[in-house]
C-alpha cells in the first residue's frame, strides 16, 4: 500500500527529477563523491555505524538497505546498519537509546535541540562536507541551529496549505476559496446549508498533530508559539484564535469533537468527500492517492483573520550525528553519501513528495506542479521553534492539551505557557 | 422431573451460547475486518460483513510484512521462556510446597512483589541492564525478561498443586528405597502434570503476548516478535486495519489452540492454586 | 535415607543442603530481571535526568516534589483508584455467575469454555485495538448496530468524550479480566463436593439461599486469589488506555501507568516518571499487604 503510494503518487516527480539529475550538476557531484571516497577511504577506521531513520513510508527500509549496501561496498571497513522506526515510536526510541548510553551514530527525526543542548551532537560542519552544507537551503539550515551553531542537517521539509473539495464547493455555490475568516464562515454556512452530510472544515486537535493545527490557525491571526525571544502560547492572538475555532465548532462547521479527532481521521474523511476543507501538507495528495480517493481537490492559502496576513507552516526534519569516539569520519562519509544527488533523490522519492532541503534538488522540484506551489509559499512560512531544547516537551503538551483550549482558551493556553516558561 | 431437567438444560445451554457469542464478538469483528476489501473499511455506516470476503488479505499480510519471521521469533522466544520457567520454577515450587524453612515467607513475598512492578515502569531499567550485559537485540534478553515476569505465577500454581498431593505418597516411595529426586520424578511430577502444564501454558501465552518490553529491546526485523511486528501496520497517515487485524488474528490462533488443548487440565491446574 | 528424619507431622526435615539449591535459580532470575531494573528505577527517581536522557547527578527529593506540584496529579490518582476499583468490582460480580454457568453440564460445554478463553488468549493490545475500531465514531460497526437497533439516532464518537471513553475502557478491562477470574472461580467451585449442595437442598433451601449460604463462603478463598491477581494486573495495566485514548484529551483519561509513560517518553521527565513509578509501587505494595493481612492469607499459610 505504502509502496504503491510512493510509486504512484510520486512517479511523475521521480521521472522528472531523474531526468534533470542526469544533467551537469549530477556529473559534478559524482566527481566530488568519487574524489572524497578515494581521498577519505584510507582514513576511515573500521567502524560500526548504527543508524536510526524515520519511516516516512514503507519504502524507506528497502531504500536504506540498498544505500547501506552500496556504501559498504565503497567503504568495506565500515559496517552500517540502518533501523527504520515508525513515527509513533521514533522519539521514544531515541530517548531510550540515549538514556541508556546506546545513542545511534546517525539519527533522523523532527527534533534535535534536546540532544544538542546536552552536548551529544557533532556540529553540522563536522558531519557533512562544505559542499553539501553550502547546498542546503539557508532558511532550513537556520532552523537547525542551537545556540547559534547548526547541529543538524535538514533532510527534507514540508509546507502546508488549505485543501478543498471542488465538487462540494460547486454544490454550495462557492466560486473562490475563502481567504479570510469571515469568508470562511460564509463558505462554511453555505456548505452546511446546501451539502448535507458534509463537515465544512476538518480541524484535528487530537494528540497526533494538534501543535501544527494550532500554529496554522494562530499564525493566520498573527500569533505564534514563540515570538520575539519569548514563549507566546497564551498571547491575545492565540486566545482569540481558539475562541474563533470554538465558534466554528459550535456552529457545526467542523467535525464533532475536534479535541479528540486525529489528523489521520480527518484526512480519511476528506478523501471520502465528507469534509470540504482541511489543512494538508505537500504530501497530502499522495496520501489521498494511497487511500484510493477520487475526490477532486484544489489548494489555497490558509484563511487568515481580517486585517492579518496568511501564513504557511513550514516543517522540516533533520539528520544529526551523535559524538562517539572514532565514529566521526564514518558518520561524515555516510552523510555525504546520502547527499550524493542520485542517492538524495532516491531518498526524497522513498519519503514521498516532500520539499527537498538542498538548493539543487529544490530548483528542480520548483517546476513540479505538485510541489512548486508549496515552495512558493515558503517565504511566508512560520516554523516550529525547533532550536529550543524544551520544544519537544512543549510540543507534547500542546498535542495533549490544546484541544481542551476550545472550552477554556486563556486557562489551558496559560497552563501550557507556564510549562514552556519553566524551561 | 425429566421435562424439568430438559427445560433447565435448554435454558442453561441457550444462555451459555449467548455468552460465548458475546465473548467472540471482538474476535469475529477482527476476522471480518481482516477480510474486508480496502475500500470497504471506511464505509459509513460500517458494514457488518465484508461484501466480498478477501481471504487473500491474509496472504497479502505475509507479503506486506515479514510475518513469517515475526512468527518464528515469537515461537522461539515463548518456547525458551517456558523452558526457563520450567527449569527454574519447578524446584522452587516443589520445595516451597513440601518444606518449611527460614525465609520462606520472605521468598514468597519477593516472588509476589515481582507481580507488582509494571513493565512500563521498568522498561528503562531493563534496557540499561540489557546494554550493560551486552544483550541488546537478542532473543536471550527477551526470553529471560519474560521468564522472570511469569515466574511468580508459575510458582504459585505449581506449589499449590504439589501441596495438594499428599506427602504420604512420596513417603511410601522413600520407604521403597527411592531417592527424593526419583520420588519427585516418578510420582509427584506425573501427578502434578495438570498444574505444571497450566503454569507452562500461562508462561507461554504471557511471553507470546508481551509487547512493551519487546518493543524497546528489539531493533531489527529478525528478532522482533509478532506483537511488535503487528504494530508496523499503524502508519503515520493511515492505519491498514485489514492487514493489522489479519496479522492479529493469525497471532491468536496458536494460543487458542494451546489453551483449548489443556482445557481439561486448566481447571484442575487452577484448583490447587485457588484453594491454597 | 538415614539423614532424612521424620517430623511428627510426617513431613521430612529440610534436606541437608537447605533450600538454596531449590530456590536459588528463581531468586537469581527475579533478582537480575526484576529487582535490578526496579532498583535502577528507584535510583533514577532521586537523580536529575536531562531532557535527552543523560544522568546529571543526585537531586534528593526534587523529582518527587516536582511531581507532587503537578496540578493534574491528584485527579490522576483519584481516577486510578476509581478505575481499579470499578474494574475489580464488576469483574467479580460478573465472574461469579459466569463460573457457575461454566460449572453446569450442557451440550457444547467445551466449546463454550473455549470461547470464554478468547480474551485471555489474545493480547490485550490487539483486543483493545479491536474495540477502538469497533467504537470509532465514523466507521465503527458498533454505531451501525445501535442505529439499526434504533437505540441511537446517529453515530456517536464513543471514545471522544472522557467519561464515555472511560466507561468503555472499564468495560474492555472487565472483558479481558473475566476469563482468568471465572476460571479460578470455576476451579474453586469444583472443589465443593456435590453432597454439600445436595444436603442443603434436601433441607429445603432455595437454590439462591444454598448459593449464598453454602457455596459462596466456600468460594471465598478462590475469589480472594482471583481478586488480588486481578487488582495487581489492572493497577499495572497500560495497553488498554494507551491504545484506546492515549489518556486524552489532555489528561482526562490518564491513569498512573499511562501518565508515567508520558512523563518519561513524551514530556522528557525521566526522573519524575521514575518517582511516579516508585510511588505507584509503594501504593500497590502497601495495599496488597493490607489486603492479605485483613483476609488472613498469611495465617492460612502458616498452618
Amino acid at each position: 500500500m505504502r509502496l504503491k503510494r510512493s510509486l504512484a503518487g510520486i512517479a511523475a516527480l521521480a521521472v522528472l527529477l531523474a531526468a534533470c539529475s542526469s544533467g551537469a550538476s549530477d556529473e559534478a557531484a559524482e566527481e566530488t563523491s568519487t574524489d572524497t571516497s578515494t581521498e577519505v577511504a584510507g582514513e576511515i577506521p573500521a567502524t560500526d555505524l548504527y543508524i536510526v531513520m524515520a519511516q516516512y513510508t514503507d519504502a524507506m527500509q528497502p531504500y536504506f538497505d540498498d544505500l547501506a549496501a552500496r556504501f559498504m561496498e565503497q567503504y568495506p571497513q565500515v559496517n552500517a546498519e540502518v533501523e527504520v522506526v515508525n513515527w509513533e515510536q521514533l522519539n521514544d526510541k531515541l530517548a531510550t537509546l540515549v538514556a541508556t548510553g546506546q545513542a545511534p551514530d546517525i539519527a533522523n527525526s523532527n527534533v534535535f535541540a534536546n540532544f544538542a543542548a546536552d552536548g551529544l551532537l557533532y556540529p553540522a560542519e563536522d558531519i557533512v562536507s562544505p559542499e553539501v552544507l553550502a547546498d542546503i537551503v539557508p532558511a532550513f539550515l537556520d532552523n537547525s541551529k542551537y545556540d547559534g551553531v547548526a547541529y543538524a542537517v535538514p533532510d527534507l521539509a514540508s509546507a502546508r496549505a488549505m485543501f478543498y473539495n471542488k465538487e462540494i464547493f460547486e454544490q454550495a455555490g462557492i466560486t473562490t476559496p475563502p481567504t479570510t475568516w469571515s469568508e470562511l464562515e460564509t463558505a462554511a454556512a453555505a456548505i452546511k446549508a446546501n451539502v448535507p452530510g458534509v463537515f465544512p472544515y476538518g480541524i484535528p486537535l487530537g494528540p497526533e498533530e494538534a501543535q501544527a493545527e494550532f500554529m496554522i490557525w494562530g499564525g493566520g491571526n498573527g500569533g505564534n508559539v514563540y515570538q520575539d525571544g519569548a514563549w507566546a502560547i497564551n498571547s491575545a492572538e492565540n486566545v482569540e484564535t481558539m475562541e474563533f475555532l470554538k465558534k466554528m465548532v459550535d456552529a457545526g462547521y467542523t467535525q464533532p469533537n475536534p479535541a479528540t479527532t486525529n489528523r489521520t481521521e480527518v484526512f480519511q474523511l476528506f478523501g471520502e468527500g465528507k469534509i470540504a476543507m482541511v489543512n494538508g501538507s505537500v504530501f497530502f495528495p499522495s496520501v489521498l492517492a494511497d487511500q484510493g480517493s477520487t475526490v477532486e481537490f484544489g489548494t489555497g492559502a490558509f484563511p487568515h483573520n481580517d486585517g492579518k496576513s496568511s501564513i504557511t507552516l513550514g516543517v522540516q526534519d533533520y539528520f544529526f550525528g551523535f559524538k562517539k569516539e572514532g565514529n566521526q569520519a564514518a558518520v561524515k562519509a555516510f552523510m555525504d553519501f546520502i547527499y550524493v544527488p542520485d542517492n538524495y533523490l532516491g531518498f526524497l522519492e522513498a519519503a514521498g513528495g516532500f520539499i527537498p532541503a538542498t538548493v539543487s534538488a529544490g530548483a528542480q522540484a520548483a517546476n513540479d506542479p505538485a510541489i512548486g506551489p508549496f515552495i512558493d509559499l515558503l517565504p511566508g512560512a512560520i516554523f516550529y521553534p525547533g532550536d529550543l531544547a524544551n520544544w519537544p516537551a512543549v510540543q507534547t503538551e500542546l498535542q495533549q492539551k490544546v484541544g481542551l483550549a476550545l472550552n477554556d482558551a486563556p486557562g489551558v493556553l496559560g497552563q501550557i505557557q507556564a510549562l514552556a516558561e519553566q524551561g | 422431573m425429566k421435562t424439568k431437567t430438559f427445560f433447565k438444560t435448554t435454558i442453561i445451554s441457550i444462555t451459555a451460547y449467548a455468552v460465548a457469542f458475546i465473548f467472540a464478538v471482538p474476535y469475529l469483528h477482527m476476522l471480518t475486518t481482516a477480510t474486508k476489501p480496502d475500500d470497504e473499511l471506511f464505509m459509513m455506516p460500517a458494514t457488518y460483513l465484508p461484501s466480498d470476503w478477501q481471504w487473500v488479505n491474509f496472504i497479502q499480510t505475509f507479503e506486506n510484512a515479514p510475518i513469517g519471521i515475526y512468527l518464528r521469533n515469537s515461537v522461539i522466544i515463548s518456547l525458551l521462556a517456558t523452558l526457563v520457567v520450567l527449569v527454574v520454577a519447578l524446584p522452587a515450587a516443589y520445595y516451597v510446597a513440601r518444606f518449611k524453612f527460614r525465609g520462606k515467607a520472605i521468598f514468597l513475598l519477593l516472588v509476589l512483589v515481582t507481580q507488582m512492578l509494571s513493565p512500563v515502569a521498568l522498561v528503562v531499567g531493563i534496557y540499561r541492564e540489557v546494554v550493560t550485559l551486552g544483550l541488546v537485540n537478542t532473543y536471550l534478553s527477551l526470553v529471560l525478561v519474560s521468564a522472570a515476569f511469569n515466574l511468580a505465577f508459575a510458582i504459585w500454581i505449581m506449589a499449590g498443586f504439589f501441596a495438594s498431593i499428599p506427602s504420604e505418597i512420596e513417603d511410601a516411595a522413600f520407604i521403597d528405597g527411592c531417592s527424593r529426586f526419583m520420588a519427585m520424578r516418578k510420582i509427584t511430577i506425573p501427578l502434578a502434570l495438570p498444574g505444571i502444564a497450566t503454569a507452562l501454558i500461562f508462561t507461554f501465552i504471557a511471553a507470546w503476548n508481551e509487547f512493551v518490553i519487546a518493543l524497546t529491546l528489539t531493533s531489527t526485523v529478525d528478532k522482533r516478535p509478532l506483537t511488535v511486528g503487528i504494530n508496523t501496520f499503524i502508519g503515520q497517515y493511515q492505519v491498514q486495519w485489514n492487514y493489522l487485524f489479519a496479522a492479529a488474528f493469525i497471532s491468536i490462533i496458536p494460543v487458542v489452540i494451546l489453551f483449548g488443548s489443556i482445557q481439561k487440565w486448566l481447571v484442575s491446574g487452577l484448583t490447587a492454586g485457588s484453594i491454597k | 535415607m538415614s539423614n532424612l528424619k521424620y517430623r511428627p507431622d510426617g513431613k521430612f526435615r529440610t534436606p541437608p543442603l537447605g533450600p538454596l539449591p531449590w530456590i536459588a535459580p528463581s531468586l537469581i532470575l527475579i533478582a537480575t530481571w526484576v529487582f535490578w531494573p526496579a532498583f535502577e528505577m528507584v535510583r533514577t527517581s532521586f537523580r536529575e535526568v536531562s531532557r535527552s536522557g543523560l544522568i546529571l547527578g543526585y537531586v534528593g527529593l526534587e523529582n518527587y516534589s516536582d511531581l507532587i506540584a503537578r496540578p493534574e496529579l491528584v485527579t490522576i490518582f483519584a481516577r486510578t483508584f476509581l478505575w481499579v476499583g470499578t474494574i475489580v468490582f464488576f469483574t467479580a460480580i460478573i465472574s461469579l455467575p459466569l463460573a457457575s454457568l461454566l460449572n453446569q453440564k450442557f451440550p457444547g460445554l467445551t466449546v463454550v469454555r473455549w470461547f470464554i478463553i478468547l480474551p485471555w488468549a489474545a493480547s490485550v493490545f490487539s483486543t483493545a485495538l479491536t474495540f477502538r475500531w469497533m467504537l470509532n465514531g465514523y466507521y465503527g460497526f458498533f454505531n451501525t448496530l445501535l442505529v439499526d437497533l434504533r437505540i441511537i439516532d446517529e453515530p456517536i464518537d464513543w471514545l471522544g468524550y472522557p467519561t464515555v471513553a472511560l466507561a468503555w475502557m472499564v468495560a474492555v478491562a472487565v472483558f479481558v479480566s473475566l476469563p482468568f477470574t471465572s476460571f479460578v472461580l470455576l476451579a474453586g467451585l469444583q472443589t465443593i463436593p456435590n453432597e454439600v449442595r445436595e444436603a442443603a437442598q434436601v433441607d429445603g433451601a432455595s437454590p439462591w439461599r444454598t448459593y449464598w449460604r453454602i457455596v459462596f463462603p466456600l468460594l471465598r478463598p478462590a475469589l480472594l486469589v482471583a481478586l488480588v491477581i486481578n487488582l495487581i494486573n489492572v493497577f499495572n495495566n497500560f495497553p488498554i488506555i494507551w491504545v484506546m485514548t492515549q489518556g486524552g484529551p489532555g489528561n482526562s483519561t490518564d491513569v498512573t501507568t499511562t501518565f508515567m509513560y508520558k512523563l518519561a517518553f513524551r514530556m522528557q521527565e525521566m526522573g519524575q516518571s521514575a518517582a511516579l513509578a516508585t510511588f505507584n509501587f509503594v501504593i500497590i505494595f502497601m495495599f496488597i499487604l493490607l489486603f492479605l493481612r485483613v483476609s488472613g492469607w498469611n495465617k492460612k499459610d502458616e498452618n
